[in-house]
């Protein structure tokens, strides 16, 4: 056999990897979530590929089990953060404490819970706007500071921050900084009626299911990254690539082609943070397709979670009631297909 | 072979690889388009070619067409051979998902490529015969109207006098500008279209086309009869000049009327003259275009037995460039004549009147009247001697008549009005009579021949006391010592 095919097997192999365990995870997930299918793909997605997500919904849809549960079946360390109006950036990097060891007294850092593989930021837009900031740094560059230190985060790290979009009162709107940082915003819906019968057997019974690791001790974190790296390994044509360059300018409402719809209802258009999610999201679907490369409708596919948080809406919009997904589907129809 | 008359070259996807199959479907994508651009063109370059041959449309127009033609039908079947456009084609065809895109575009490194191919040649393999694209309508609806406007164009040329003035004959040219003069030249007009239009028909035979010929001819004569006789009747006593203008024009021939000129009917005459002048050029150029029509037509009767000596009668000189008499052109001329006069300098035509031709009936002057000839006319048109003076009123511009001398100032040194030659002298070489030919010059001299006389250019000597005056003994250049010879004794 020869090199090349043997590299191909092997390419051939990892792809195959890659299905199998999204699969387990998806599999060990749905285990305790009642439908959220689209979702929770979207979650392990953004997780694989290295970005954060935003779960928005009304309470009690199980944003935190997802959470949790993707937790659980992916084996790694889980903090969760309640956010409060008086949540200090302290409660989340963590505090120098005073310590006293051996008759000496010294300040030590004591991380705070900012400081895992998976954090859960419940209500992320109930607390103030100092304290979202305190996430930023982390989110981006997976390190924090703290009293002049600089200490680097678990790898990997995962934020999945909630938020409820009803409940406006005595909250603050997440500001375009943080929402571009991350890389999707997915929205739960509510379960239909078979799925919220299913809800209530599983919950009101005797027998409750549990997740169980996918992947365990370092060999699992091993085999994360691998599929991290995986993504990154995906090819995109370079019509595809320009399609997604052509969508972020025709999105913009002063890029060049953007059509008319986003000139009047978009304040802010998306930068190329958005380009990189949708790329990413579409090579997590093009493996999850169990193919090498990317394709368009991969790309179609991660627009709408990729995009929405990015395009700030103007006062006119809101009054006619024009939502993100709406102009973004405009978009993509207005573009011919490479 | 398949409706698309490809099915011979087309590639199967068993024995291809995907790079293969990408690039043989882009070949056959452009051979397809190919055929879509070049069938539907068949009947509009038929129907240009065939135009072309009958002398219906005009060379260069043809041609034109032809180029605009096939740059229009190259950006409507976009033909180019784009491998990207045939993988999207391959994709959407066999539902590839753009593998054939992802291959036919990125690099060949990548690691997971091989991947790709792999994949990519597992669906080509299981989809057997390739499609190709739909064959598209808008090239035959491109033909089709193509022809349609060429059709309509080839009709409409012959009321195009530009167009086809431009082709065969100038008849039709000749007419236009009948057209614009008086009644009977409307109908002069319309006996050559009629002429024009039997010419460029196929199917009347070439009696036919000679009777109508001489039929036209008579009537060119006819009219200018008629013309000759009320021009006479309306230019009164003064216009002895006047009678015989027109019949000069009609002639070709100018000759000396100097002592008519004088008195009071002088401007009077001159309007006359000019005006009688341009019908009568017309009508000159027209009875010539006639009489070289029918002296072909006679040549391809005749054959190769025909005498060449005959048609070259018949064409007109090709020094004509200035207004010419009917039969000036067809006045048999021996080549000394032209050459002692046709570039004399001094022969300025413009201040006599320009109608005057260098090379036509001036050739009779000869080389040693330079002298007299540079005398400026302007300043007494009356007294001009010499040929062509007859002439003089018939183009003269408003500031060269009379006493509107013209700003010699502005002129270069050297040069008159018009492009005429002041202060210009003659060098007289004799070129040794060996058998060689003569750089610059349009004969070459025999052995035997009388040693020509070779004029040169015209640029003007250096006056007298300037430096680099020019006298008589002048040294003979160094690049021609060797060349020439001392005259005879």
């Amino acid at each position: 056999m020869s090199a090349v095919s043997e590299s191909q097997s092997d390419a051939a192999q990892r792809i195959e990897n890659f299905r199998e365990r999204f699969r387990a995870i998806e599999q060990e997930v749905g285990k305790v979530i009642v439908g959220h299918r689209a979702v929770l793909r979207k979650v392990l997605a953004a997780f694989f590929a290295g970005g954060h997500v935003l779960l928005e919904g009304v309470p009690g849809l199980g944003k935190t089990l997802i959470v949790r549960s993707v937790t659980k079946a992916l084996g790694l360390s889980f903090k969760r953060i309640q956010f409060t109006p008086d949540l200090m950036p302290s409660d989340i990097i963590g505090a120098q404490i005073l310590t006293e060891e051996k008759a000496t007294r010294e300040f030590r850092f004591r991380p705070g819970p900012i400081f895992a593989h998976i954090v859960l930021a419940d209500e992320i837009n109930r607390a103030s706007p100092k304290t979202q900031s305190a996430v930023l740094e982390a989110m981006e560059e997976r390190q924090v500071t703290a009293f002049g230190e600089t200490y680097p985060l678990p790898d990997p790290f995962f934020l999945l921050a909630t938020q409820n979009p009803i409940e406006l009162e005595g909250t603050y709107p997440l500001p375009e900084a943080q929402l571009d940082r991350f890389l999707f915003k997915l929205l739960v819906e509510s379960p239909n009626a078979a799925e919220l019968n299913e809800i209530l057997n599983r919950t009101t019974a005797e027998y409750r299911p549990d997740v169980a690791a996918v992947f365990a001790g370092e060999a699992g974190q091993q085999a994360i990254a691998d599929m991290r790296r995986l993504v990154r390994q995906v090819l995109i044509a370079p019509p595809l690539q320009n399609f997604v360059v052509s969508l972020i300018a025709a999105s913009a409402p002063n890029g060049g082609g953007s059509v008319a719809a986003v000139r009047n209802y978009v304040r802010f258009g998306p930068g190329p943070r958005a380009a990189q999610a949708v790329v990413l999201g579409a090579k997590v679907n093009a493996l999850l397709d169990g193919r090498a490369h990317t394709s368009f409708d991969d790309i179609t596919d991660a627009v709408l979670p990729a995009m929405r948080h990015r395009l700030i809406l103007n006062f006119q919009a809101e009054a006619e009631n024009v939502t993100e997904d709406s102009l973004l589907t405009e978009v993509l129809r207005s573009l011919p297909r490479p | 072979m398949d409706a698309n008359g490809l099915k011979a070259e087309a590639p199967t996807g068993e024995t291809a690889s995907p790079y293969r199959l990408i690039e043989e479907t882009a070949l056959r994508w452009y051979r397809r388009r190919l055929s879509e651009l070049l069938l539907p063109a068949v009947p509009p370059l038929l129907a240009l070619a065939t135009a072309l041959a009958a002398g219906r449309l005009p060379l260069e127009i043809g041609v034109a067409g032809a180029i605009a033609l096939a740059i229009l039908g190259f950006h409507v079947t976009g033909l180019v051979a784009s491998k990207p456009r045939a993988a999207r084609f391959l994709d959407r065809s066999l539902g590839a998902k753009d593998r054939f895109l992802t291959l036919a575009t990125i690099e060949r490194t990548a690691s997971l490529l091989p991947v790709v191919e792999s994949s990519a040649t597992a669906i080509a393999a299981s989809a057997g015969d390739l499609p190709l694209p739909p064959r598209r309508k808008q090239p035959l609806v491109a033909s089709v109207a193509l022809s349609a406007a060429g059709l309509l164009f080839l009709w409409v040329i012959p009321e195009l006098t530009s167009l086809a003035g431009a082709g065969g004959g100038g008849l039709d040219r000749i007419a236009a500008e009948l057209a614009a003069g008086n009644a009977a030249d409307r109908e002069l007009a319309q006996v050559l279209r009629d002429v024009s239009k039997t010419l460029h028909d196929p199917r009347r035979s070439k009696e036919e086309k000679r009777a109508k010929i001489a039929e036209a001819l008579a009537k060119l004569d006819q009219a200018e009869r008629k013309r000759q006789i009320s021009a006479a009747g309306s230019s009164g006593g003064a216009s002895d000049k006047g009678e015989q203008g027109p019949q000069q024009q009609a002639d070709g021939k100018r000759q000396d009327r100097g002592a008519g000129e004088q008195g009071s009917g002088q401007e009077k005459q001159q309007q006359a003259g000019g005006a009688g002048n341009g019908e009568g050029n017309a009508r000159g150029q027209a009875k010539q275009e006639l009489e070289r029509i029918a002296g072909e037509i006679a040549g391809e009767s005749q054959g190769a037995k025909a005498e060449p000596g005959k048609n070259t009668q018949a064409k007109p000189q090709p020094s004509g460039g200035g207004i010419q008499g009917p039969e000036s052109g067809a006045k048999e001329r021996k080549p000394g004549e032209r050459e002692a006069s046709g570039n004399q300098p001094g022969k300025a035509p413009d201040k006599s009147g320009g109608n005057e031709k260098p090379g036509g009936e001036q050739g009779e002057a000869k080389a040693e009247r330079g002298g007299e000839q540079q005398r400026p006319n302007a300043q007494n048109p009356s007294s001009q001697s010499g040929p062509g003076a007859s002439a003089e009123g018939a183009s003269q511009k408003p500031s060269q008549r009379g006493d509107a001398k013209p700003t010699e100032r502005y002129y270069k040194p050297g040069e008159g009005p018009g492009g005429s030659i002041v202060g210009g002298q003659y060098v007289r070489v004799r070129v040794p009579d060996e058998d060689r030919p003569l750089a610059g010059t349009e004969e070459v001299a025999k052995p035997g021949d009388v040693n020509p006389e070779v004029p040169y250019g015209n640029a003007p000597l250096p006056v007298a006391g300037s430096p680099g005056e020019v006298g008589a003994e002048q040294p003979i250049p160094l690049e021609y010592r060797d060349a020439l010879k001392p005259p005879p004794p």
